[in-house]
């Protein structure tokens, strides 16, 4: 019993500090995330790791509690941060300048999305965590890159938040073959 | 042999402080209040006992006294009221220029101080999402101790 009980501690402080796998549902962020071709739903890590510093980046892939269900969780890409003027795609409003504490999430794929552009910008206080491999299937194991349409968001120059000099963290086969397709 | 003693003493630590720290996550914790935002109701220096198993159940009623991260910055937590929750039709006499109801996945709080709280007032209607535990009691100071159901008219 007390062992059970601490097993059930370690595993709780690891998912709650640590990270966690997840099953991603959905089309949204095709083709990062289950892209059409593949028969098998991906996993990836959730990682927790400085989620309670909220210092999340452009191009991230996050978790988020949907604002407009809370049962719900979202995995979208980061494309604009506090103080940044983002074009929307499907918003009411053409421009929306990031409110203070708040980000502009997007799935991948544009169209099948519920995102930032069917409900506006939301709290960083709703991310969970950030998605950084996918893990699942052994075929498609890779680190998520942090490409994200820079074209589409304005940072202001006394912007809070400075692009890293390279917004591609690590290799994954997906970028490799895009640039090769350009 | 103090080596052995200190190991075993270092695992019993790791051991409580999983618990300690699952418990805070997952079950409840104390917390020491700051501002004046909740007064008379909660002053600066009251400790109170947070719940975090109602906002996994969606179970929050008007009237809750709720923790939440701030909508404008995720790393600071309030402490305030829920007044309205989805589907309410906010006040017509509210001074804020906010939508008429208070959207789905919605809550709308409010600080007992009406005049010193920076609340939806100001940053409008806040997603469910950002709660992060219910108010469950005051335990100290001790001559005011007890649930916070209404707001104390002191």
């Amino acid at each position: 019993m007390n062992k059970v009980l601490v097993g059930g501690a370690v595993v709780g402080v690891i998912y709650s500090a640590v990270g966690f796998p997840s099953k991603i549902r959905g089309r949204s962020m095709t083709p990062t995330l289950n892209p059409d071709d593949s028969k098998y739903s991906d996993y990836i890590w959730m990682s927790k790791l400085g989620s309670q510093q909220f210092k999340y980046q452009r191009g991230n892939v996050v978790c988020l509690v949907s604002p407009k269900d809370p049962k719900e969780r979202l995995i979208k890409r980061i494309i604009a941060l506090e103080g940044d003027t983002v074009k929307t795609l499907a918003y009411k409003n053409r421009q929306v300048t990031i409110p203070e504490g708040h980000c502009w999430v997007e799935g991948d794929s544009k169209y099948r999305s519920c995102d930032s552009n069917i409900f506006g910008a939301i709290s960083m206080g709703l991310i969970q965590g950030r998605a950084t491999h996918i893990i699942w299937p052994p075929s498609r194991i890779q680190r998520l890159d942090n490409r994200y349409p820079e074209e589409r968001v304005q940072i202001p120059p006394d912007s809070k938040h400075i692009p890293t000099s390279n917004p591609s963290l690590g290799t994954s086969k997906h970028s490799i073959l895009a640039n090769e397709k350009e | 042999m103090a080596f052995r003693r200190g190991v075993r003493l270092a695992g019993r630590l790791l051991k409580y402080g999983a618990i300690i720290h699952c418990t805070a996550e997952f079950v409840g914790h104390i917390t020491v209040c700051h501002g004046s935002s909740m007064e008379p109701t909660i002053k600066g220096g009251d400790v109170v006992i947070v719940e975090k198993i109602s906002i996994n159940f969606q179970n929050i009623e008007r009237g809750d006294v709720v923790l939440c991260r701030s909508p404008v910055d995720p790393r600071t937590l309030v402490m305030k009221r829920v007044t309205l929750i989805e589907g309410d039709v906010l006040d017509k006499t509210s001074t804020s220029p906010f939508l008429a109801k208070v959207p789905t996945g919605h809550v709308w709080l409010e600080g007992d101080n009406t005049e010193q709280s920076k609340d939806s007032n100001d940053y409008g209607p806040v997603p469910y999402g950002l709660l992060q535990g219910k108010v469950l009691l005051k335990v100290f100071p001790i001559n005011r101790f007890g649930l916070l159901k209404d707001k104390c008219l002191d």
